[in-house]
């Protein structure tokens, strides 16, 4: 990265946010941390999370294999709302995230997961040995509105992104329509196969939120298929968030 | 024993082994959790098609697929009225 003034121009990142890991029982047994972490730096990724259902077990193992790797990380989780809308709630503070995955986890049904029905769901260290597997069944919706989620998030210093919101499952739109009023989201997310300017033309709502794009990968070759650029000084949750508004010079594309 | 539910979390919590399971989603999961609560099947609303990848799982799972061109509501009222409780 080049170095920036106080004003800018400043550094770009190229990041995906919307990537599980083995974790996540609908993810390949290849997705490790230390496996993604390789994989987007070879798709020339800087800034990437994994945000596995309703856990972040896997983040301390992101965090080691990204720091190893000298690659910027975030930490966090794909939310399944009460309503069966999920949304990335990203932190930059390791231990906030797991704090609020504890929270989230603790109002998981509990019903145990079937790895021949929905898949593994592994816990991981740095060098992909297996710590433990999540007995509970994590593609679960969490007894927290979608609401309640962004406002937990935002509270705790984190973004709070709808994921594929042109997705005919599992969005904002295909659960509630329309986002509650006065829900604290930093950006809506759109998937591979949503076009913008269509899916603004239909929900007027979206011109109100930054469009982003990201991979939710949950095969290795997945990484890094769609990514954000933040132009910001450094690749925090405050900076993105500046990004977002396009406040202080900070940007995104 | 009749079930109507379109959130799977629901149904997870909610449906009892044996039960009919009447939804409009269409994917995956909807076999496997009907597998995992161990339902007799699962009716498809609306005139929608399930996923390939439903069927597949439903196979595995050996849970009965049906499907019906009316709405959830008129299937129900008709399935309920014949007893199907």
């Amino acid at each position: 990265m080049r170095s920036a003034s106080a004003e800018g121009p400043f550094p770009e990142y190229a990041a995906d946010l919307h990537i599980h890991s083995v974790l996540s029982p609908c993810a390949d047994l290849e997705m490790s941390p230390k496996a993604v972490v390789r994989r987007a730096r070879q798709a020339g990724l800087s800034l990437v999370a994994l945000t596995d259902h309703n856990a972040a077990w896997n983040a301390p193992a992101l965090r080691d294999a990204a720091g190893e790797a000298g690659l910027h990380a975030l930490y966090g989780m794909e939310v399944r709302s009460q309503e069966e809308a999920d949304v990335l709630c990203l932190f930059d503070d390791l231990e906030v995230a797991l704090a609020w995955g504890r929270e989230v986890y603790a109002t998981l049904p509990d019903i145990p997961n079937d790895p021949l029905l929905f898949g593994d769901q592994v816990v991981v260290d740095r060098d992909e040995t297996i710590l433990r597997v999540e007995a509970r069944l994590l593609i679960n919706a969490v007894d927290i509105p979608l609401g309640r989620i962004a406002q937990e998030t935002a509270a705790r210093g984190g973004l709070a992104v709808p994921v594929h919101v042109d997705r005919p499952v599992n969005s904002l739109i295909s659960q509630l329509g329309f986002p509650p009023e006065g829900c604290p989201f930093d950006a809506m997310e759109i998937s591979p196969f949503g076009r913008a300017e269509e899916m603004r033309a239909r929900h007027p709502w979206l011109r109100g939120f930054p469009l982003v794009r990201f991979s939710d990968a949950h095969a290795l070759g997945e990484v890094g298929r769609q990514r954000t650029i933040f132009r910001v000084r450094a690749p925090s949750i405050r900076e993105i968030r500046m990004a977002l508004r396009g406040e202080g010079g900070r940007s995104f594309r | 024993m009749g079930y109507a539910s379109d959130l799977l979390s629901d149904v997870l919590a909610n449906a009892r082994p044996g039960g009919l399971w009447v939804t409009l989603q269409t994917n995956r999961n909807v076999a496997a959790v009907a597998g995992l609560q161990e339902l007799a099947g699962v009716l498809i609303t609306g005139g929608r098609q399930p996923q390939e990848d439903l069927l597949e799982v439903a196979r595995d799972q050996r849970v009965n697929v049906l499907s019906t061109p009316l709405s959830t509501y008129e299937v129900v009222g008709r399935l309920y009225a014949l007893g199907v409780r």
